[in-house]
């Protein structure tokens, strides 16, 4: 179950979300976005014995694992990591066709694990850089299209830009917000003059969530998700 | 008569085409679902990075595998232990890999039970 992955997701859902769902994790740079990703998907690992793949286009396993270490990961044996630190600096970025080349790296992970039903890429925006613009839609179309024929319940992580004023209208006409399942809101506010981090579920199809903000918060047990914000 | 010419040389090609895809497919297929045993080989023969490991084997066998399909059987063959990895000389961007000591007698076994595998699927076939 996901919702009993995160402590208090359960104040958020009531109902599971169902498997096969691909689901965005946005929010601005430093809101927890890859560690809320690792934490749900190790945790629900731990619990059952499906595998998971985690790709990441930018940064490395061992920096991302470094960086989760501080917040009480634990890291299941079923979760698969990949990142494209050798392939980008063999190929030094030319001729990458970043969609193909994660399709093949999840049919590969999917011949080698009998029961691979999750999957998490960090970033979107990174295979965004990477992609052709001109077929952009075309290939998030394809992409998504993917993820769903092969039934495994995916987080994309995506930055927002906090300078765009634009975005908040302008992101709901990008292709990845209407064809995710389920859109997760990460944030910081200020509410009375005391800075706190908080979760949102602006979106998920066929479950039951609530939609107001609550608050995260982050200590050496790991994420944990609180009452609502205000 | 000109014209019926044309069109059995067209025919012709057509189906030498067809024929050169078809083989082209099943040798991309037959690549592709012996992969382990085709980079063990090479690595056996010859210590390489992903990248001239992709580029031989295009060379050898004019089929190009997304990276997506050789570097995660690289760090998997790795990770049980038959690869090891390290960053050529003077080149902190390129893992070079190679069988590990541990690794050699399996690789080689592995090597002559797909020969032998092979010559007697061959063997019936002929």
């Amino acid at each position: 179950m996901f919702i009993n992955s995160v402590r208090g997701l359960d104040n958020l859902f009531q109902s599971e979300i169902p498997a096969g769902s691909v689901i965005l994790i946005t929010g601005t740079e430093g809101t927890l976005k890859s560690s809320l990703a690792m934490n749900l998907i190790s945790n629900y690992l731990l619990s059952n014995d499906n595998h998971g793949l985690y790709v990441t286009l930018e940064e490395s396993v061992e920096s991302i694992i470094r960086n989760i270490s501080s917040i009480g990961f634990k890291h299941s044996d079923n979760l698969h990591m990949f990142d494209y630190k050798d392939i980008r600096n063999e190929w030094g970025d030319r001729e990458l066709d970043m969609v193909d080349l994660t399709e093949n790296v999840i049919n590969f992970y999917r011949e080698k694990c009998d029961n691979l039903t999750i999957f998490a890429l960090d970033s979107l925006n990174a295979l965004y850089t990477f992609t052709n613009q001109a077929n952009l839609r075309k290939d998030m179309y394809n992409f998504f299209t993917l993820l769903k024929d092969q039934e495994l319940t995916s987080f994309l992580i995506m930055e927002s830009n906090p300078n765009s004023l634009i975005y908040e209208a302008d992101r709901m006409g990008w292709p990845e917000y209407f064809l995710s399942d389920g859109v997760v809101m990460v944030g910081i506010e200020e509410v009375n003059d005391r800075v706190r981090r908080y979760i949102q579920i602006k979106k998920m199809r066929a479950t039951k969530h609530k939609m107001e903000k609550h608050q995260l918060v982050v200590d050496d047990q790991g994420i944990s998700v609180l009452g609502p914000l205000y | 008569m000109f014209e019926n010419m044309r069109e059995l040389m067209d025919q012709s090609a057509t189906i030498q085409k067809e024929a050169r895809d078809d083989l082209a497919y099943y040798l991309e297929k037959s690549i592709k679902s012996n992969l382990e045993i085709i980079v063990l080989s090479m690595l056996m023969e010859c210590p390489m990075c992903g990248y001239d490991l992709i580029k031989d084997i295009f060379e050898k066998y004019n089929v190009f595998l997304s990276q997506g399909t050789v570097y995660p059987l690289l760090y998997s063959l790795k990770n049980d232990g038959l690869l090891q990895a390290q960053f050529a000389r003077g080149n902190t961007r390129t893992k070079i890999y190679s069988i590990t000591e541990y690794g050699e007698d399996i690789v080689k076994g592995k090597i002559n039970d797909f020969i032998q595998v092979e010559e007697y699927i061959l063997d019936i076939i002929r």
